[in-house]
């Protein structure tokens, strides 16, 4: 039965994981852009969710509505200041420059929030559960899980959909064409960060709410997110789904199994072997 | 006034001079050839009026408006239309999706998708097919049925007939009347220069980067397109 | 030597690049000088600085030459430091003669490393480095028996009655000079052998290169596996002089591969002094904000956003870095002769360097 509870806290925790995976997927997608900062600002989210919390109160929901148009509005303004002269250059240049913000933003939050780890308060939400069976599960767990699927199949629907999205995906395939039916690819270019940042922004604010969190926990997010995405392949949100499922199945089966070993080795075992046996992720095209 | 008129036009490919004070005009609703050997600048001039490569003398025009500060997504909503060298098909996309993104700008016009299918038959067969798995004939007419849903009033050609098959070729610019027929001006790119003056009213042979000869196509003779397509020091 | 005989040239070294190489010399004797002396605190600098330039140039080897930017270098810094713990502190052998056997461990392991992460291009690789990197750092806190005793680390032993105190910052210093000058010089070498040629003919033109039969992949894992050797020496001389080892900074991505990227990037990626430059200006320029007493004195925080802004901003406006955009601007300014510039007629006045071409 613990294997089950076990294998059910893992998909949930691995919708989570995709959700802060899309973002990434959708900047390499469209502009073959890493940025090294996604986790940090993951965590720059869910600081100022607990800031807006204690200066007005409530539950850190209320700041999601707020928090994700301010994300749009930093992917937005982060795309024109910093990605867009990275946007097709040597990726030593993109590793560098996101390096730095990375370092910027971690280390700005650890010079106003200091080193402390902090929580965000959802009451009695967070320890809700109910039972089916002898199985409990989480009701907080599950609403993150419904969310992320949500955010997936917008995104998918408004990529597949609109003729932003059919733009979207022209450009990703060859930005001059692109620009030669009309579409102006930098405006693409800053939607998408915009659309990243915001996605990680609430994936910082659940996460948050869950589990506490301090200035320094950016990279390992960051890592957790890209391993999704390269578990689930790249170029499909699908796989991103799947990946951070796979992900989040592989952290708690594992430390189920090896009870006093970190749970995020076995995230990372999977994902050496997905590269040693499909370097192309479970649901990746194969390159041409 | 010409719809498209270029100025005494330098432009560059790189530190390669590619443009040397090229002037030359296209009337409304004129099919104009420019035809000339491999590096004479052909493309590069389409690159030029599409704003994909940047002039650094001289004037682009474009129905009275000089083009410099005019983005190259912005001269599609203008009304310029490039099918570019090599068809650039967006391969991820179906064929339907890939002549919806042709009509991003939403230009108001007689070609839609019915009336695209319509000229190009097998592109219908193919609507739900990924891009990726067409011939090359099928790709070129993708290309320029992806250009049509703009509703371009200044059509750019390059190289239409490259690497396809003499009746495919002859079978793409079959449906060149149609488009001429809704006002379409035409502004041609071809190596294959019999095709090219057979379908253009004016033509202009280009030689390292400047005009060597132009004049009607139906009037000019083989010597000169030869001594212009060469240099004429080969006949001297 | 007549040069109507031959008209153009290709030369390597010039008046200049004497001129500088005799400099470099002299910076490494006055080093040596002090590494030789009797000052911990200037010996403890020798060491981080050279210690630093090792690892630089190596990592710029990889990013500047190969396109291979890694951000997991610290994998290796990790298993050169903790192979010393296990030789020094399980085995009971001498410390000096530790280091070497524990940049091997660090070249076996990057071999399996190697296959792995060069199924990855571009960003995916860098941090997939750092994943294994990451994967590196946990097995070792796993271990918590003797000698690594997990995450909580451990001290290296170093016998005082073979090695006192004040000998042993000596010659670590003079083995951490030695190092820097060992893995300059052979990158030097490297990068003017067949299989330099070829990497750089691939950096800049893949597509060109590849066409000329240029196995990409064998010279990639050549350079990657000697980076590891490199840097898991450097790793161990740092240890031996720090003696006090924790996994979580000897594979810490702050410790390691975030400065070293602010130093090559500054200095001037895909250059062989650049590296050198940075890591020097950067310890200088630290050791002056940093240390109490100074006019500007930072706090860590402040310090750190300082550097990650300077990264952002050497990456986005500066690319060339300095000693790129000094060489770009005097082309003879070079202190390792390993471009061949082609010379026609007579532009360059020392006609002794001159070799012909064939």
């Amino acid at each position: 039965m613990n294997w089950i509870q076990a294998a059910i806290s893992g998909v949930l925790l691995g919708g989570l994981y995709a959700l802060y995976a899309t973002g990434l997927s959708l900047s390499f997608g469209v502009m073959r852009l890493i940025n090294l900062a996604h986790g940090d600002l993951a965590v720059m989210a869910a600081f100022l969710s607990s800031t807006l919390v204690l200066s007005f109160g409530g539950s850190p929901f209320w700041t999601i509505l707020v928090l994700m148009p301010v994300g749009f509005g930093v992917g937005v303004l982060l795309q024109k200041v910093v990605f867009d002269r990275l946007v097709g250059v040597d990726p030593a240049f993109q590793i560098v420059a996101t390096f730095g913000l990375s370092i910027v933003i971690q280390n700005a939050l650890l010079k106003v929030y200091t080193a402390d780890r902090r929580a965000l308060d959802i009451g009695p939400l967070k320890t809700k559960a109910f039972k089916i069976a002898e199985v409990s599960i989480g009701l907080f767990p599950l609403l993150r899980f419904v969310v992320a699927v949500l955010v997936l199949v917008s995104l998918s629907l408004f990529l597949g959909r609109t003729s932003t999205g059919r733009a979207f995906r022209a450009t990703s395939d060859d930005p001059e064409a692109a620009r030669l039916m009309g579409i102006n690819s930098r405006a693409i270019y800053m939607i998408a960060s915009g659309i990243a940042v915001s996605t990680v922004f609430l994936a910082g604010i659940f996460s948050g709410a869950q589990t506490n969190f301090a200035s320094s926990d950016g990279p390992g997010l960051l890592i957790f997110a890209f391993e999704a995405v390269i578990i689930g392949g790249l170029g499909s949100l699908w796989g991103t789904l799947a990946g951070g499922i796979a992900l989040g199945l592989a952290q708690t089966l594992g430390a189920e199994q090896f009870t006093d070993w970190p749970a995020q080795l076995f995230g990372h075992v999977l994902f050496l072997i997905v590269l040693a046996v499909r370097p192309n992720g479970l649901f990746g095209r194969a390159e041409a | 006034m010409a719809l498209l008129e270029i100025d005494a036009v330098d432009a560059f490919y790189g530190d390669f001079q590619a443009l040397f004070g090229l002037t030359l005009a296209v009337d409304e609703g004129h099919a104009v050839a420019v035809i000339g050997a491999n590096g004479a600048g052909k493309s590069t001039l389409l690159k030029a009026v599409a704003g994909s490569v940047p002039t650094r003398s001289g004037c682009v025009r474009f129905d009275g408006t000089n083009l410099a500060d005019v983005l190259s997504h912005r001269r599609v909503a203008a009304g310029i239309s490039l099918v570019p060298e090599g068809r650039r098909i967006f391969n991820s996309l179906s064929v339907e999706e890939n002549l919806r993104v042709g009509a991003f700008c939403e230009r108001p016009g007689p070609w839609t998708l019915p009336k695209v299918y319509e000229n190009f038959p097998m592109l219908e067969r193919l609507a739900k097919r990924s891009a990726a798995k067409l011939s090359g004939g099928e790709q070129q007419a993708l290309a320029i049925g992806r250009a049509l849903m703009n509703n371009p009033r200044l059509l750019l050609l390059d190289e239409v007939s490259l690497g396809l098959a003499p009746a495919i070729v002859k079978s793409l610019y079959a449906v060149l009347p149609n488009i001429r027929q809704e006002g379409t001006t035409v502004l041609i790119v071809e190596q294959d220069v019999n095709q090219a003056l057979a379908a253009s009213d004016m033509a202009y042979c280009l030689l390292e980067g400047k005009v060597s000869l132009s004049g009607r196509a139906s009037e000019l003779s083989r010597a000169a397109i030869s001594a212009a397509y060469f240099g004429s020091e080969v006949h001297t | 030597m007549s040069s109507t005989a031959a008209p153009a040239h290709v030369v390597r070294a010039t008046t200049t690049t004497r001129i500088l190489g005799v400099l470099a010399v002299l910076v490494v004797a006055w080093m040596a000088f002090l590494a030789a002396g009797d000052n911990p605190a200037t010996q403890t600098k020798i060491v981080e600085l050279c210690v630093f330039v090792v690892v630089a140039s190596m990592w710029n080897l990889l990013a500047g030459y190969t396109g291979l930017v890694s951000i997991g270098q610290q994998a290796f810094i990790g298993l050169g430091a903790y192979a010393l713990i296990v030789f020094g502190n399980g085995y009971g052998q001498d410390v000096y003669f530790s280091i070497l056997p524990a940049a091997l461990i660090a070249l076996v392991a990057s071999i399996p490393i190697a296959l792995l992460a060069f199924r990855l291009r571009g960003a995916y690789f860098a941090i997939g480095m750092w994943v294994i990197a990451e994967v590196v750092r946990l097995l070792v806190k796993q271990y918590k028996a003797a000698p690594i005793k997990g995450g909580s680390g451990t001290s290296l032993v170093v016998p005082t009655n073979l090695y006192p105190k004040a000998e042993r910052f000596q010659t670590t210093a003079l083995i951490a000079l030695g190092l820097a000058v060992l893995a300059v010089t052979v990158i030097a070498l490297l990068l003017r052998s067949r299989i330099g040629l070829s990497l750089q003919a691939v950096r800049d033109n893949e597509h060109g290169a590849s066409g000329l039969g240029v196995n990409v992949y064998r010279e990639r894992f050549i350079v990657f596996v000697i980076a590891a050797f490199f840097t898991g020496a450097a790793g161990a001389v740092w240890y031996v002089l720090k003696i006090r080892i924790q996994p979580d900074t000897a594979f810490g991505v702050s410790d390691w591969t975030a400065p070293i990227v602010v130093m090559v990037v500054l200095g001037g990626i895909g250059t062989i002094e650049g590296p050198i430059i940075g890591a020097a200006l950067w310890y200088l320029v630290r050791d002056y904000v940093t240390s109490t007493g100074s006019a500007i004195q930072l706090s860590d925080e402040w310090y750190l956003i300082l550097t990650g802004l300077l990264a952002m901003v050497v990456a986005l406006f500066f690319q060339r870095g300095l000693w790129g955009a000094l060489s770009g601007r005097f082309p003879s300014l070079q202190v390792f002769p390993i471009r061949r510039r082609l010379v026609v007629g007579d532009e360059v006045g020392d006609h002794r360097d001159r070799k012909r071409a064939t």
